[in-house]
């Protein structure tokens, strides 16, 4: 009894049987985003922890010592990264003990590598511009592609930590992919054209051309585009306002442009001047739509919705914000509608 | 991944029926078969390949002919863009230098009495203006299996400006077993408040029994801390401490020269065996009671000898306990509610004192505090706060400063302009039988700029 306790303490696992399977690896992610990927990528070959709730403000988490306990017994934490968990992952991984998920080592998972990012400061930088990320715009899964080079950053860590599931993980994250690229384009285009052909052609402005060329079944391929894409295209080159700047990969990717920010700078409330120069901003250029967040006050947006008649849309910004829906592909069809039905009710 | 499974099944369907097919009259030979089974093969294929273009091995098509040409002037594959910047490419330049941050807390104080009392070292002891914390802190991974922390404090008082170095210390990255360990210059770990820097306090003043059981500054000095967490599914945090125990941060035990505890002057502030240090435990355990609400308590303990005669011990106890609320949808961390209640204990063995006579005799100091901190809109925090502490023995201790009964009441109300920022504006009622049991009153504003990367606090 007291030998199993000892090995038990100090941490040392009673040597599994030859036949036993290995047990699931186990991540931490900071935020549900993470974890929705993490999930299709592992499969039931990992188990998905987030330490931050679909409508909690991701800057501003406790770091509560139950949070320490989840990483202590982690294999994996896969971070936002760009210092959006800053203020908060430090304490955590320091207290947890878990030499694995410290910055640099091989379990600390920054899963903004190999996203393209915006917004990145040039030039002096100072906290006088507000709550600023010195890397970028941190907001990136707000881009429904940029999912994708997220589940590879996903699927390389897993493969690392269980080779053996390789070959499972880089099917699961194919799978994924294709996903992604059939909500995103329609299945039908996908199939004629190939998913990633369709994101490279889209990154380097050349859709509009390859959608006007001619299909195999002799009609242009616009005839067989589907998605999020259809729904939001006819909509491009619209101008929305936003809260904070965590819509800038939604818009970029839709070819929506915000016309201007309710907080003059990030994590800066308005004051009663910058909420009249946005209110002009909207009633000069007949914006229709202003995209707010869960966790912001609504007095600013009651104000200008009030006086100019914009619509107001609350959005969050993680899987599982939503009531019913719990992926990334229900979460941005949901995203995707709202936006659409609210900048075609405006005309 | 259905429509190849079926292809596949169809085709083993084909092999199956080619001898029945040719049944009737002559058998064919090996070779016929073969080629008929080629044959069917080769159809199957060019089936399959005209339901799936995309994989049609045959020459180019138009499209994929216009698609190349398109592509030719696109990105890499590899993501959006292609090897897009990542954070550690990002303005990393300083990227090996420590965090560096410097925070400035003033206070501005009038208190109803010239000589409030007030023995904290961070506290607004006099009327005026006073600097009682401006703190560099730098922090960084040392090498592989060291981080480092240096907090040092720079106060001006009185025209005059001091500097003491707070904290400095390295701790392990990668010990086994949960187990951490931290050397160098530290805040004992002792309940909830000792370890906090005044800028992240609710309140300008330390609570009453700090400078009483700890010394102006709180409990610190060299030494070492050994931390486990155990491999509970709960949170289990147990910590032992082996620290220097003379000087004004360590009152309790060794003390400083010519310095006294209730009448018994200190005659033996050397350090001679391992007696003579300063060891502490404690053990704290969390919970999170719903997804809003964390609870967290412990209990802690300190031990060392005296500096009153040889072999005089003395013992602190602490036990605390902190509630915090704050509902998921908060707007940058407000609202919120801490509740947060501290009492500690000590026993003094003390020497008889042939001078003051002063017995031998134990003396009983007790005192604590209970506070609650809300954050009822954003970025304003109103703190309510009670403290008690009194003891028992030693010499005029009605008249001792540092051991007489006083009770005080606080209330703060604290603007947060952004998380680097606040003003206070603090009232508070305090009544001590060393001061005639009059009540006195303080009224306090307190500023704080805090600028550079700080590392973030604990829970």
């Amino acid at each position: 009894m007291i030998a199993t306790l000892f090995l038990l303490s100090v941490g040392i696992p009673p040597t599994p049987s030859a036949a036993a399977p290995r047990a699931p690896l186990r991540l931490v992610a900071t935020l549900p985003n993470l974890k929705a990927i993490a999930e299709e990528v592992g499969g039931d070959r990992v188990t998905v922890d987030a330490l931050c709730a679909p409508t909690q403000d991701p800057h501003f988490l406790d770091p509560k010592p139950s949070y320490m306990t989840r990483l202590r017994d982690a294999d994996l934490l896969l971070v936002n990264g760009l210092d959006l968990e800053v203020g908060w992952i430090g304490p955590l991984t320091e207290g947890a003990r878990n030499a694995k998920l410290f910055r640099g080592a091989p379990g600390y998972v920054d899963c903004s590598t190999g996203v393209s990012l915006l917004e990145v400061p040039s030039g002096t930088l100072t906290r006088a511009e507000g709550d600023v990320h010195p890397f970028g715009n941190p907001h990136y899964l707000g881009d429904p592609l940029n999912a994708l080079p997220v589940a590879d950053a996903i699927a390389a860590a897993l493969a690392r930590s269980a080779p053996g599931d390789a070959p499972l993980f880089e099917e699961r994250r194919k799978a994924f992919r294709r996903k992604i690229e059939e909500a995103f384009f329609g299945r039908d285009l996908v199939e004629n054209v190939g998913g990633e052909k369709l994101v490279r052609l889209l990154d380097g402005g050349k859709i509009d051309a390859a959608l006007a060329l001619s299909g195999p079944d002799g009609k242009p391929l616009s005839a067989s585009l589907g998605g999020w894409f259809k729904r939001m295209r006819p909509l491009g080159g619209r101008a929305i306002v936003t809260y904070h700047r965590d819509w800038s990969y939604f818009t970029r990717r839709f070819g929506l442009s915000v016309a201007a920010n309710v907080e003059p700078k990030p994590g800066i409330e308005p004051s009663a001047r910058h909420r009249e120069e946005v209110r002009e901003v909207l009633e000069r250029q007949k914006i229709p739509l202003l995209v707010t967040r869960p966790y912001v006050e609504h007095r600013s947006t009651d104000y200008l919705r009030e006086k100019t008649g914009v619509a107001v849309l609350e959005l969050p910004l993680e899987v599982g914000g939503f009531e019913g829906e719990s992926d990334i592909v229900s979460f941005f069809d949901l995203v995707v509608e709202k936006v659409a039905g609210a900048l075609e009710a405006r005309g | 991944m259905e429509k190849p499974l079926l292809d596949a099944r169809f085709l083993a369907a084909g092999f199956l029926l080619l001898p029945l097919a040719r049944g009737e009259g002559q058998e064919p030979t090996l070779e016929e078969r073969l080629r008929a089974a080629e044959e069917r093969i080769r159809r199957l294929e060019q089936e399959l390949a005209g339901r799936r273009p995309e994989s049609a091995p045959a020459a180019k098509s138009p499209l994929e002919a216009e698609l190349e040409k398109l592509l030719a002037g696109t990105p890499a594959p590899s993501g959006p863009t292609g090897g897009a910047p990542s954070a550690q490419t990002g303005p990393g330049a300083t990227i090996l230098n420590p965090k560096i941050s410097f925070d400035i807390l003033m206070d501005g104080a009038i208190h109803s009495r010239a000589d409030p009392g007030l023995f904290g070292d961070h506290d607004p002891q006099e009327r005026g203006f006073s600097i009682p914390n401006a703190e560099l802190t730098l922090e960084n991974p040392v090498d592989p299996y060291f981080d480092a922390v240096v907090h040092a404090v720079l106060s001006v008082r009185e025209g005059e400006t001091n500097l003491e170095l707070e904290e400095a210390y390295a701790r392990t990255r990668s010990l086994p077993a949960n187990l951490q360990l931290l050397a160098g210059e530290f805040f004992t770990r002792f309940g909830r408040i000792n370890a906090v820097h005044p800028h992240a306090w609710e309140f300008t003043t330390a609570p009453l029994f700090v400078p009483r059981f700890f010394g102006p500054d709180g409990s610190r000095n060299p030494g070492f801390q050994l931390s486990w967490i155990a491999p509970t599914p709960f949170f289990l945090d147990a910590l032992v401490s082996v620290q220097q125990a003379d000087g004004e941060n360590a009152v309790s035990f060794l003390g400083e020269p010519g310095g006294s505890v209730g009448g018994h002057t200190l005659v033996a502030t050397d350090t001679q065996g391992l007696r003579d240090l300063l060891a502490s435990v404690r053990v704290s355990s969390s919970t999170d009671l719903s997804p809003t609400t964390t609870a967290l308590a412990g209990v802690s303990g300190m031990f060392g000898d005296n500096a009153s005669g040889d072999h005089q011990r003395t013992q602190v106890y602490g036990a605390d306990f902190y509630l915090h609320w704050k509902p998921i949808e908060a707007r940058k961390g407000f609202p919120f509610v801490g509740w947060q209640t501290e009492a500690a204990w000590r026993n003094y063995d003390a020497a008889a004192d042939g001078t003051t006579g002063a017995p031998d005799e134990r003396l009983h100091d007790w005192g604590g505090y209970s506070h609650v901190a809300w954050g009822f809109t954003d970025r304003w925090t109103l703190g309510v706060r009670g403290e008690y502490a009194n003891g028992e023995g030693g010499l005029q201790r009605t008249d001792d400063p540092i051991r007489d009964r006083r009770a005080r009441g606080s209330l703060a109300l604290t603007y947060y302009p952004t998380e680097f920022s606040k003003l206070r504006f603090e009232y508070g009622l305090d009544r001590a039988s060393h001061l005639d049991d009059a009540l006195v009153s303080s009224f306090v504003v307190q500023m704080e700029f805090l600028m550079g990367q700080h590392g973030a606090h604990n829970f």
